[in-house]
């Protein structure tokens, strides 16, 4: 028996199945998960910021520039009742002083005066200003017609025309008469613009408040909308990775069936996936090998064991052998010579047990071991047991574990015949099936039988058999052959009850490889 | 993904529209080209609200728009000034309140008209001032129609009485012919005395005791004028005269309260948006050719059972 190692690697895992593996994520297209999720993430960042900014802008437009062009109107209303108020006392002067200049002024504040009613016309929307603001440059267009007038009729005066001065007054009088209209226009158009102002200081708020809803609104709907596409990325990649920290852990406790991942949805990276299915694989090839290893230790555990029987049977035998040659030379002494040959063949057959106990011999050698045997249980049985020996001689000589034919004839004897008085028979065969390349050895016996309940429980024990089980039997016989010969070798149990028993072991000697024990 | 996307590109697309929408405020824009009329009105009677409501959705239907200037309760003065303003302004037409007793109103008037402007009076008459239109309330339909609101409530039978201010005056004229006209209808009613209150309370007073004096039995009163419908309480309580049927006149918070204390039966309101919105419509419809023309706006008698539906939110 050699200690060569038991490791018998009978599966092996292909390189390429990982490239497999990588090709298939390129075509996979749906895998990208985590990419179409940050896409959206940053849609939603961008057109988030984009909505407010639209918003801030139309809000601007609308209403922060209506504000301040509102906030303009009556400071600009005022400088244009001041330039009429200018142009009322340059007028009167002109025609108290009668000079020049002090119409050129008039007409200069006159124009001032129409200048600021057209800065007050710009950006107005609301019609009643527009309305008021229209009739105001008419009443000042009129009162530059009836100015002019006002003047010709002075130059006409300069022309030594007594009358025009009168009729310049008569004009002067009209002049003021707008500007009578004007004043009352004054307390008016001021309070409607007063009230403009604060319309658009009170829209504007109203607006700024409903503006400030609106971004909340969208603050919040974007923010769920972003955490969600978080989460979703987070789930896509500590989800998997907590599971392979557990899967991780449970490995290293050696829980391997619990190790295995199962994806549960789509919703993952596809790099977290390809990691998940490797660590599967991984998972499955470790498991497997620790069971091809766990496997090795058991057999060689239970190798140990019978090596440690076979040693503590060694003891026996030494013992034995010194006692039998000490008989030995006490039946030559005394002349027994049937004890002398009994105990001689009872020495050999010690001596073969005890020399190829757990190795092999051939089986011609073993058969020849057997007659001792043989010889020793027909003495002692003499008539009432019949010993038959029927080989053929075309088996051809097949290497076996030692002691495997003696047992079953002690088994045939012990609970075949052993109740029968005479006509016990015992036949021991060998058959070759040259068509199969098969070798039955037979050992039938014609004793009681077995009941087929009784015939199955035995065939049972024999197969559930283990090295740690003291008993040498069929069980024994079995395991020995099964660690030997492997698929190649069967064992078959026939019986019936005052049939007797019938074991065939068939050996497939066919030569197509070399077995792992030799 | 692309399916997504292009929900999100619609979602934002409807978002922003949301948007604009709740801001855009585009502000109301001035027609250069539309009827400019300017209004001048007497400030601080609750009826001008309703004209100025009904002179605003005129302007509204038929795309004119008229300009708002009020002057002091009975300051004709003031009123002839902003009259007079308007030469220097740009306007198409001119409503206002008529002032029958005021030469210098009259004249003012006409000098609008003269420059070819079409001058709308509303609530009073002035027929001497040369007005284009005249938008009032149907005298004649509210006598009518106090007469009738009577008879159906007493079934006909009743001794009535008239209180007017003056009946030489010309609304007060209609009214009591118009009344007189529906009371002729019924066999068992007719009007039995007028009191002149002259718009003053003694003089009512002295007028109703003698009335009561010398017809005991009168069962109704049409108060013809809204003065007096607000004085009538006080004095009938006085001649511990508390059972009679009575239709007053005008809208007053009076005259409403003794709607709600059962002491009237009704009161007769005039459509003061009616005069409002068909004064708008004359001037819109006015060209160069245009008679002149007096346009009348139905009465309406509030009662308990109406109340509710013409003055929804009083007094509460």
């Amino acid at each position: 028996m050699t200690d060569a190692p038991l490791f018998c690697p009978y599966t092996t895992v292909p390189i390429n199945q990982f490239g497999e593996f990588f090709m298939r994520r390129k075509e996979n297209t749906k895998a990208n998960f985590t990419q179409k999720r940050l896409t959206y993430f940053f849609i939603l960042v961008v057109g988030t910021a984009l909505l407010m900014n639209i918003y801030t802008t139309l809000f601007t437009c609308f209403h922060y520039f209506r504000y301040q062009s509102a906030n303009r109107l009556i400071p600009a209303f005022r400088d244009y009742y001041q330039s009429i108020d200018l142009v009322m006392q340059n007028l009167n002067n002109y025609l108290v002083d009668e000079k020049v200049s002090d119409y050129e002024s008039a007409i200069d504040n006159l124009n001032d005066s129409m200048e600021y009613l057209g800065s007050l016309a710009l950006s107005i929307n609301d019609s009643e200003i527009t309305r008021e603001i229209l009739d105001l440059s008419h009443m000042t267009e009129i009162l530059r017609e009836q100015m002019v007038s006002v003047n010709e009729a002075m130059n006409l005066y300069y022309e030594e025309e007594k009358e025009a001065f009168h009729v310049a007054t008569e004009k002067f009088q009209e002049v003021q008469g707008i500007y009578t209209a004007i004043q009352d226009e004054y307390d008016r158009f001021s309070e409607m613009l007063f009230e403009y102002t604060e319309e658009v200081y009170l829209k504007m708020n109203h607006k700024y408040f409903v503006s400030i809803l609106i971004f909340l609104v969208i603050f919040f709907v974007s923010a769920i909308l972003m955490f969600r596409q978080v989460k979703y990325i987070h789930d896509s990649i500590s989800g998997p990775v907590n599971q392979l920290i557990h899967a991780a852990e449970q490995v290293q406790l050696g829980h391997f069936d619990e190790a295995k991942i199962t994806l549960k949805d789509h919703s993952i990276d596809e790099g977290m996936m390809l990691l998940i299915q490797v660590f599967n694989k991984m998972t499955d090839q470790v498991k497997l090998q620790i069971e091809t290893l766990k496997e090795n230790v058991r057999v060689q555990k239970e190798l140990q064991e019978s090596r440690f029987k076979e040693l503590q049977m060694q003891i026996n035998p030494h013992f034995m052998f010194n006692t039998l040659n000490m008989i030995s030379d006490f039946a030559y002494l005394e002349n027994a010579e049937k004890t002398i040959v009994l105990l001689n063949k009872t020495a050999k057959m010690f001596r073969f047990s005890l020399d190829f106990s757990g190795k092999t011999v051939t089986l011609s050698k073993e058969i020849e071991e057997l007659g001792n045997y043989l010889y020793i249980q027909q003495q002692r049985f003499g008539k009432r047991i019949h010993f038959v020996l029927d080989l053929d001689e075309n088996c051809p000589d097949l290497k076996i574990p030692a002691l495997i034919l003696q047992p079953l004839v002690e088994n045939a004897i012990t609970h075949g015949v052993g109740m029968l008085t005479s006509n016990a028979q015992i036949s021991i065969r060998s058959v070759n099936d040259a068509g199969s390349d098969t070798c039955h050895l037979i050992i039938q016996d014609n004793g009681e039988g077995m009941s087929e309940s009784k015939r199955a429980q035995v065939e049972n024990e024999m197969r559930a058999y283990t090295m740690q089980n003291a008993k040498i039997g069929l069980g024994n016989v079995y395991l020995r052959l099964k660690m030997f010969f492997g698929d190649k070798v069967s064992m078959n149990l026939e019986s019936s009850p005052g049939q007797g028993t019938k074991i065939t072991i068939s050996i497939n000697y066919a030569k197509e490889e070399t077995r792992c024990i030799e | 993904m692309k399916r997504t996307i292009s929900y999100m590109v619609i979602l934002s697309i409807l978002f922003s529209l949301t948007l604009f929408f709740l801001v855009y405020d585009h502000g109301e824009v001035f027609d250069e080209n539309a009827k400019k009329y300017i209004c001048i009105a007497n400030s601080g009677f609750y009826y001008w609200n309703s004209i100025r409501e009904g002179i605003e959705a005129a302007d509204r239907d038929q795309g004119s728009y008229t300009k708002w200037v009020e002057f002091e309760r009975y300051d004709t003065e003031e009123q002839i000034r902003l009259l007079e303003n308007t030469q220097y302004l740009d306007v198409d037409g001119v409503i206002t309140v008529g002032e029958p007793y005021s030469a210098e109103f009259n004249q003012a008037i006409q000098k609008i008209v003269d420059r070819g402007i079409p001058v709308a009076l509303i609530d009073t008459d002035s027929p001497e001032s040369g007005r284009t239109y005249y938008v009032g309330t149907d005298n004649y339909q509210a006598g009518y129609l106090a007469a009738k609101v009577i008879a159906d409530n007493t079934d006909g039978n009743a001794d009535a009485a008239i209180i007017v201010s003056k009946l030489t005056y010309a609304n007060q004229q209609e009214r009591y012919q118009g009344f007189l006209d529906c009371l002729e209808k019924y066999e068992n009613m007719r009007l039995v005395t007028i009191i002149e209150a002259e718009g003053d309370k003694l003089t009512m007073q002295d007028q109703l005791a003698a009335a009561f004096e010398e017809y005991p039995s009168i069962s109704a009163i049409f108060c013809a004028e809204s003065a007096s419908s607000r004085r009538l309480e006080p004095l009938l309580e006085n001649l511990r005269k508390t059972d009679l049927t009575i239709i007053g006149f005008d809208r007053s918070d009076f005259t409403l309260d003794f709607i709600k204390n059962d002491f009237y039966l009704g009161t007769i309101i005039q459509s003061s948006y009616d005069s409002g919105y068909q004064a708008v419509s004359c001037l819109n419809q006015h060209t160069p050719d245009s008679p002149r023309r007096t346009v009348y706006t139905n009465t309406t008698c509030v009662t308990k059972e109406n109340f509710d539906e013409f003055f929804p939110d009083y007094g509460k």
